[in-house]
This record gives C-alpha cells, structure tokens and sequence, in this order.
C-alpha cells in the first residue's frame, strides 16, 4: 500500500517547506496587524479594537457609552499648534477638569509637523486626538473627504455655544462650509502691519490705523533702509518658498485688488495686478529688506524686528503682544497691512469623524467650555487672538488693549483668507514654489504668475 | 521487569512529538523564520503596497479606496513631470558632490588612521561624533552656522570682504550648504568603514613592494587601491544610497528653495504625498527612484568590480 506523501506513518500531517513557509509568514502579518489594530489610543482605555469608520465607533469593545455625554471617557487628548493660545488655555485647564468628568491632555506640535500628523490620524480607524485644530488651507480637503463631524445639531442643542457672535470673517473661513458648522473658530492669525513709531517720527513716515498706500510703504522701506546704513532695514520680509512667501505676498496683491481665487475659480492670471504685485514684492526685498530675506521664513524675520534692525513687519496681529517685552516693545505699533485688506489666517476647533459618540460627546463638552462665553472673554485678557464681536466690543478687554482690538477688528471686517477650497494647501505651495522662482530670478514675475495661474487651474479643475 | 524513570518517560514523550517535526523541517528554517516573517512585515509588505498604490489614484483626504488607474501616475508624475526631473538632477548634483567629497576626505582620514600615532584613539573617537547626531539637529545647526544674521560663517567670511554672500538665496550657495552639512557627518561613516578594510589588507604584497623598492605613492596605486576595490564600491554604494534620500537637511535648512533649487526627490515625493496628498502619484515617484537606486548599485558594482584581484 502506498503511503501517501503528506502524512507520516502515525497518521501525522507532513508540512511542505512551502505550505510552512506560507503559514508563518501568513501569521506573522496577522501577528503584527493584530498588534496595529490593538494598540489603543491612549484615550483613557476605550478597549476599541475594531477598524469602523464614521460617528458611531464601530468595532468597540469599550465601555458600552453609545450615548450621552462623554460617559465612560476618562481622558480626552486635543491636538493643537504650540503657539501662545495653546499656552493660555494649558494654563486654564484646572478650571475644565475640575467640572468634567474626564481629564483633558493638550498635546502641542510645532506648525511643519502639523498636517501629515493630523491627516494620517484622520484617516486613521480611529484617531487618537478626540479634538483637533484645523487650518485654513486644510478645511476644503477635510471637509470634501468627511474627515471632521458636522456640528450644526450639537450646536442647536446647546445652551453655550453661539455662532452669531463669531466675526463673518472668521466663521466663513474656519466655521460653516455651504452652510454648514464644521468648525468653530479657535483663533485668528490676521496679518497686520507691526512698525517702529520711534523710526517712523524720524524718518517722517506717517502710519495710519487702517494702513498705508502699498506705493507709500515701498517707499519708506527703501528710504530708511538707505538712510540708516548696513545694519538696519525697512521691512522684515519672509520670503521662504511655500507658505510664508504666498502669504506675505498676496498681501501686495489684495494691495492691487487682486485675487487667487474667486469662489472656486482661479482669477489669479486674469488681470495684471497679481504681476504688479509681485513686482512690487520684488522691489521691497531689493530695496528695503536684507537680501537673506529671500530665504528667511517667520523666525528669522521676527529676530530681525525684535533685534531692532528693522522698521516694520508683516506679521500675525497677535506678534504685538509676542514682541512688547522685548526691546523694541515701547515702540512698537500696529496697523492694517499697506492697502488695508490683509490675508485671513484662521484656525477652527474640530472633532474627527473617526471617533466614537462617547468620544465625540466628551470631545464636544471640552469645545463647549473652551468657547463659552466666559472662557473666550478670559483667554481674550491673557492676551489670546479674538475671533468674536463680543470679545472685540467688550469694554473690559478694550481697556486692557486700547490700541491693539480696533486694528484687529479692522483686520478682521475684511481680511480674506489665502484658498482654503479642496487642493488649498497644493495651490498655496504651488504659488509659494512660483514666486520664490522669481523672486530668485530664474523666472520674470511674468511667467511666475502664468505658470502658478495654469498649474491651480488644474488643481482647481478649472 | 524493568522500570522506567519519569525523566526518561518525559524525554520519550518529548522525542514522539518533535522528532517528526525535525525531520521534516530543517532546524535552519525554523530558525529562520520568526527573523523572515518580520522582514516581510517591515520591508516586503510596504514595498508591495507602495508598489500596488502607484498603479492607483489615491488622494490621502479624499478617497475611501485607491482606485485603479493603469500607469497613469508613472506618466503623470514621473515622465511628463518638469518638477521630477528638476528633483531627479538636483539629487544628482547633491549625491556626486557629497558623496565624491565624502570619499576623499574619508579615505584620506582612513589613511592617516591607518597609520600609528599618538592620541590615534582620541582622535578616531571625536572623529566619529558627528555621525551620531539626527540629520534635523545637523541641518539647524548648519542654518544657525550659516545664518546671515547671527551666523559664525558669514561673521568670519566678513573678515575677507564675504560676509554677504546669501548662503540661503543663492541656489548654488544653498545647495552648497546642504552638501557641506551631509559632508560633516557622513565623512566619519566613510572613514568607519574605509579603515576596516584597509586593516583587513594583507602585509605580503606591501613587503615585496618595499623588497623591490617601490615608492610610497606607488604602493598606494598598485597595491592599496586594487586591493581596496571591492570595500571602495560597497561603501560608495551604501553612502549613494543614503544620500540620495537626503530629506532632513532640506526640510530645516531650504525647504527646496530658493525656487526649485534645492528641491530633491525625497522632498518632492513628500511634498506631492503629504502637502498635495496625491498618495498615487508620490508611491509611483517613489518606486521610479527605487528602480533607479537598484539600477546605479548593479552599474556601479559591475564597474568598480572590473579588474585584477588580489589572490
């Protein structure tokens, strides 16, 4: 009788090298994806172990908290950029926690590292941040792709949250899109005008609230960077490729009533003002700013201000309050960009789609306190960035920043943001990637804007 | 009648259950195996699923599924890509630049180290240190060194009438900077490894090199660089490798600026599939530089291993 090849005489199954082969590299996948999707999200120890996606936590093995509050929840962890709001509400967090029933873990990442984080985590089975912060530039992609959960209901359901009271600017740039709330406002990086009063008397610069004449700014760079020699210079410019170059400059083209965009279209090409404004930005850095400025991005630019070597910057509104304890701080004013209108930086609270309702809920008490009233009034008096109408007409904070909240409300009444539509973040770099070419002089700022305007219009579909 | 110990019983239970399981499978797989599953997890599962996704398109915040689309991504984002190759020539200039200075500085350094001399300890460890610092702290420290305002560079160039050379806004100067700083600290690598093989060099053909007279130099060139062939092309080889997947320095020191200038392949893949999100188009970028990696380390072995060998 033959024997057959696969079993030994006792009966026992022979394993092919093959077969063996299969079978433990096979486990060891299942091994090693049974870990990734294990591994828990530090949250307080929902036990989730399943890969569900969307608003009802599918593939929960936790504590059986499908609804109601944030029951079961003992943690929550925000994400969040590690600016100066980030370290006023880390220092008001006692008051959330004592009240809640969870703890909250603020988790601060610097900007570069921000988007990828955020994503992936998004795009996750589950997120590990139960609240995040979104930027401008993001909120059409995570929007279009369902990645952050519609409020509209919460909101309508709740005693402290009020979407009236945000400034339009802001609520249409970080709040509603088509109509409706994703986001709730968090902070507002509008860009102003910061100069030296000192610098500006001397040379005979006159520097209204609401402004200069973009012709009238140039020629004050140029003329107090040629008066005071080497060592000091008119603007403190950031022309790093990528965002900070398309975010100094469009400011010069809001300046030549120009824009990127017109709802979704791209008008960027449509006129000559984007190439006069870009010209324009050309002389300044020629002119008026060091020629390392071609290269420099917000650290180096600050230092440059703060040192005392240089008369004005444009920069986020709050850097008023950043740079008052440093030397130059007695002598620091603010403005409106040159031209007045200035570009919308905004931030917005959101909470991930991917989470759990319990941790939705908890997620959504937590933007309850932090947006209350109360708590925007007092993040407001620490010095933090206003985003709504009753902060910048509170008499009490007007007190505290006679100076400071007209601007900013000035700023805000009609700053427009840089494309914040589905590919904003591409179309920001791809015109920051074009400017920095001319500005480097391997392009005329004529072929710069030609080329940005036909590669966003294929971002854009248009 | 004979009684069994239970030991002897245990071994003999223990001999029914592993001895068919050794016969049939060779103690060199099993051993083998728990090291290849977790290869295949962290090396082939990855490569395969790059490999899948650039026949995809596949937007990182909008799509739920890659969908398939041929090769597309390989036309679109590789052949007819103006920016690809503008990141492909830039890696080129990086990686011959870096990796040619590397080399000589190294193997000079191998050379003065192979010698004895005092402190030979002391000097091999501080030699060795930069190698062990992130690529991100070294690519701030060489923006801080280079910087306009505050740099110790642009101080001491000011002393000969340089100190305003813009090390970050020149495109040739910016990607000077960045070969500068892979130099700093991947020099000591080269040496590592250059100083291995020279010690593992035969003293035979050096002493009938002498016994007939040769020169110092003439040792070198006849006798040293052959025999050092095989360790010059694995170590060229790993370093080419290495930096043409320079992304850290670029990151903190240009972010690819000014312009295009120092834009290379690993930041342009990141950019097109973490700021632009299109995940498709970075996997089929990516495999391309695969291919090309593998390609130049089959073309570079094959020439560097051409000629005579020691035996």
């Amino acid at each position: 009788m033959a024997r057959e090849n696969s079993a030994t005489s006792n009966g026992t199954k022979r394993i092919g090298r093959r077969e063996f082969l299969a079978g433990s590299s096979t486990a060891g996948v299942a091994l090693a994806a049974g870990c990734a999707g294990t591994g828990g999200n530090g949250n307080g120890g929902e036990g989730e172990t399943g890969n569900g996606n969307g608003n009802g936590g599918g593939g929960e093995t936790g504590n059986g908290d499908s609804n109601g509050g944030g029951e079961g929840v003992e943690e929550i962890t925000v994400m969040m950029e590690n600016v100066y709001d980030t370290t006023i509400i880390q220092n008001m967090i006692d008051d959330f926690e004592s009240d809640a029933d969870f703890s909250v873990t603020i988790e601060a990442f610097p900007y570069g590292t921000m988007n990828e984080t955020i994503t992936t985590q998004l795009r996750s089975s589950s997120s590990n941040y139960d609240v995040i912060i979104v930027d401008n530039p993001w909120v059409g992609n995570f929007v279009e792709g369902e990645l952050i959960q519609p409020l509209d209901e919460r909101i309508e359901n709740s005693d402290s949250i009020s979407t009236d009271v945000y400034v339009d600017s802001m609520w249409n740039t970080v709040g509603a899109v088509d109509g409706t709330a994703y986001m709730l406002p968090f902070y507002n990086y509008g860009l102003s005008m910061l100069y030296r009063e000192d610098i500006a008397e001397e040379h005979g610069v006159e520097v209204p609230d609401d402004g200069m004449e973009m012709a009238d700014y140039l020629e004050a760079c140029a003329q107090i960077t040629e008066d005071t020699g080497d060592d000091f210079y008119g603007a403190a410019m950031q022309a790093q490729r990528g965002y900070k170059i398309t975010e100094e400059w469009t400011n010069y083209l809001y300046a030549e009533d120009g824009a990127i965009l017109d709802g979704g279209n791209v008008v960027l090409g449509e006129d000559d003002s984007a190439v006069s404004a870009l010209d324009n930005y050309i002389e300044n850095l020629d002119t008026g700013a060091p020629d390392a400025a071609e290269g420099w991005g917000f650290n180096q630019a600050r230092q440059l201000m703060q040192n005392g070597n240089a008369f004005s910057m444009i920069t986020y509104n709050w850097m008023l309050g950043r740079l008052s304890d440093t030397e130059v701080g007695d002598n620091l004013a603010i403005a409106e960009v040159p031209g007045s209108k200035s570009v919308l930086g905004a931030w917005g609270w959101a909470i991930p789609s991917n989470l759990s309702e319990a941790r939705s809920n908890a997620a959504w008490e937590f933007l309850e306190w932090v947006e209350s009233p109360e708590t925007r009034k007092a993040r407001c008096m620490e010095g933090g960035s206003p985003t709504s109408t009753d902060t910048l007409s509170d008499d009490e904070l007007l007190n505290e920043f006679p100076e400071y909240y007209p601007v900013v409300e000035g700023i805000l009444s009609d700053a427009e943001p840089l494309p914040s539509i589905v590919g904003g973040n591409e179309m920001i770099q791809t015109v920051g990637t074009q400017l920095s070419q001319a500005v480097a002089g391997n392009k005329s700022s004529q072929q710069a804007i030609t080329d940005a305007t036909s590669q966003l219009q294929d971002i854009a579909g248009n | 009648m004979s009684t069994t110990s239970p030991y002897r019983r245990f071994r003999r239970s223990l001999n029914r259950v592993y001895a068919p399981i050794e016969n049939r499978l060779p103690t060199g797989w099993v051993l083998l195996t728990p090291a290849s599953a977790l290869l295949g997890f962290v090396v082939a599962i990855p490569l395969l699923t790059a490999l899948a996704l650039s026949f995809t398109e596949y937007n990182l915040t909008l799509s739920t599924f890659p969908t398939f689309v041929g090769i597309q991504n390989y036309v679109q984002g590789v052949v007819t890509d103006g920016q690809f190759l503008n990141a492909l020539i830039n890696t080129a200039v990086f990686v011959v630049a870096a990796v040619s200075l590397e080399f000589l500085l190294g193997f000079g350094l191998a050379l003065l180290l192979w010698e004895k001399f005092p402190g030979r300890g002391i000097f091999r460890a501080v030699l060795l240190t930069p190698m062990f610092i992130a690529p991100v702290a070294v690519g701030l420290m060489f923006r801080f060194i280079f910087n306009s305002q505050m740099g110790v560079m642009p101080e001491l160039l000011g002393f000969v009438g340089l100190g305003d050379l813009g090390w970050f806004t020149d495109p040739t100067l910016a990607m000077l900077v960045i070969v500068l700083g892979d130099v700093w600290q991947w020099t000591p690598y080269m040496v590592i490894l250059l100083l291995a093989g020279l010690q593992a060099l035969p003293s035979e053909p050096y002493e009938a090199a002498r016994i007939d007279g040769a020169s110092s130099f003439e040792q070198f060139y006849e006798i040293t660089l052959p025999l050092m062939r095989p360790v010059i092309a694995a170590t060229l080889i790993i370093r080419i490798i290495d930096a043409s997947k320079v992304f850290a320095k670029i990151y903190t020191m240009t972010s690819g600026g000014p312009g295009v200038a120092t834009e290379t392949l690993a930041w342009y893949i990141y950019k097109t599939g973490f700021q632009s999100y299109h995940l498709g188009i970075a996997a089929s970028q990516s495999v391309t530089v695969l291919l090309m990696i593998i390609g130049l380390g089959y073309v570079q072995t094959y020439v560097i291993g051409q000629g005579d060998e020691y035996a």
